[in-house]
């Protein structure tokens, strides 16, 4: 659980999962920004909104997206660009298999198409919840929370196709940190996430100077196995 | 290149990437070492993004002291209330403050 003090009141029958609009509604602020760069880079590109618009929603990630289009305007053949679409996304491979338990219980239809929607936000409130034990009950939570990211995604990059910026930079810049930093200090509680952060983040800064989404995928695996090497060498 | 079809391709990469331990090798038969470390990528992705995030735009012209400043007041919220919307706000409060102070 992320939010003890305001968790909200237990959902009725239907669609929509109230604790997952719940858990989404602060990381969607940090999304408009990012979705704005990558609208703004699209339009550099010459690439048409219904083209984006199509673009956005399949792809469904955006440093990747941002990594694809920018080559494609410097002239880059189809395999490199696929090559830094498998680099920057490959954390979506570790991501899968931590949520794999989640996904085991459903039915095939959810099982194929829904990890479309794995991204780090899903990603990271999914993993936060300990209530998702149910399926029915994960599937809805992860319906729910895919269609608002997909809803405030594709509104702020079709606007910024359209119209081009609409927001001000400051102090919205801020909110992807500011959100992400809310998520990670509860869990710095535990030993574990402290070493798992501490590495994370040294590691991912020793890897600033690899290719795009290299430090990032660095620091998410070297963060992740880091607590469990340091208690095999403590035993 | 025709850009819609570069862009469906990278979504293909990108859903083979999503589903491998999904669907395609399930999880579940990885050594138990390896899941265990799977618990611990929660708390490493968000540090990760958040390094990332500071590496992009810190040599860019992000003022450091605001950024510090904002991030200290985010935690101080987060841990006092526990709601992400409110971290949110006043970690952008703060960040706004001290931009404009330090100009």
């Amino acid at each position: 659980m992320i939010h003890h003090q305001n968790a909200p009141r237990p959902d009725p029958p239907g669609w929509v999962d109230r604790a997952a609009l719940h858990d989404v509604s602060p990381v969607l602020i940090g999304l408009a920004p990012f979705a704005m760069v990558l609208g703004v880079a699209m339009r550099d590109a010459d690439i048409s909104t219904p083209t984006g618009m199509i673009g956005s929603l399949v792809v469904y990630a955006g440093s990747a997206q941002l990594a694809a289009v920018a080559l494609m305007k410097s002239g880059a053949g189809i395999v490199s660009i696929m090559v830094a679409v498998a680099l920057i996304n490959a954390r979506f491979v570790m991501y899968g298999a931590a949520l794999e338990p989640r996904f085991r219980s459903q039915p095939a239809w959810f099982r194929w198409l829904a990890p479309h929607f794995l991204v780090d936000q899903s990603y990271i409130l999914a993993d936060s919840r300990t209530d998702l034990g149910n399926p029915q009950r994960f599937r809805r939570y992860w319906l729910t929370m895919a269609a608002a990211i997909g809803v405030v995604w594709l509104s702020a990059i079709g606007l910024t196709l359209t119209i081009g910026d609409f927001l001000p930079e400051t102090p919205l810049t801020f909110a992807p940190i500011a959100i992400l930093v809310g998520i990670l200090v509860p869990k710095l509680h535990y030993k574990e996430a402290r070493q798992a952060a501490i590495a994370a983040g040294l590691a991912t800064l020793c890897g600033a100077s690899l290719p795009p989404g290299g430090g990032l995928l660095l620091g998410v695996v070297v963060g992740a196995f880091a607590p469990t090497l340091i208690a095999r060498r403590s035993a | 290149v025709n850009p819609l079809l570069v862009l469906c391709a990278a979504g293909c990469v990108s859903w083979l990437l999503r589903v491998t331990f999904i669907d395609l090798f399930p999880a579940r038969n990885l050594p138990p070492w390896i899941r265990t470390a799977l618990g611990a990528g929660g708390p490493a992705a968000i540090a990760a993004l958040i390094v990332t995030d500071l590496t992009r735009t810190v040599p860019h012209g992000e003022p450091l002291p605001a950024v510090l400043a904002a991030m200290a007041a985010a935690s101080a919220i987060t841990l006092r209330f526990q709601n992400l919307g409110l971290t949110a706000a006043a970690g952008m409060a703060v960040y706004w403050l001290v931009s404009l102070v330090i100009g």
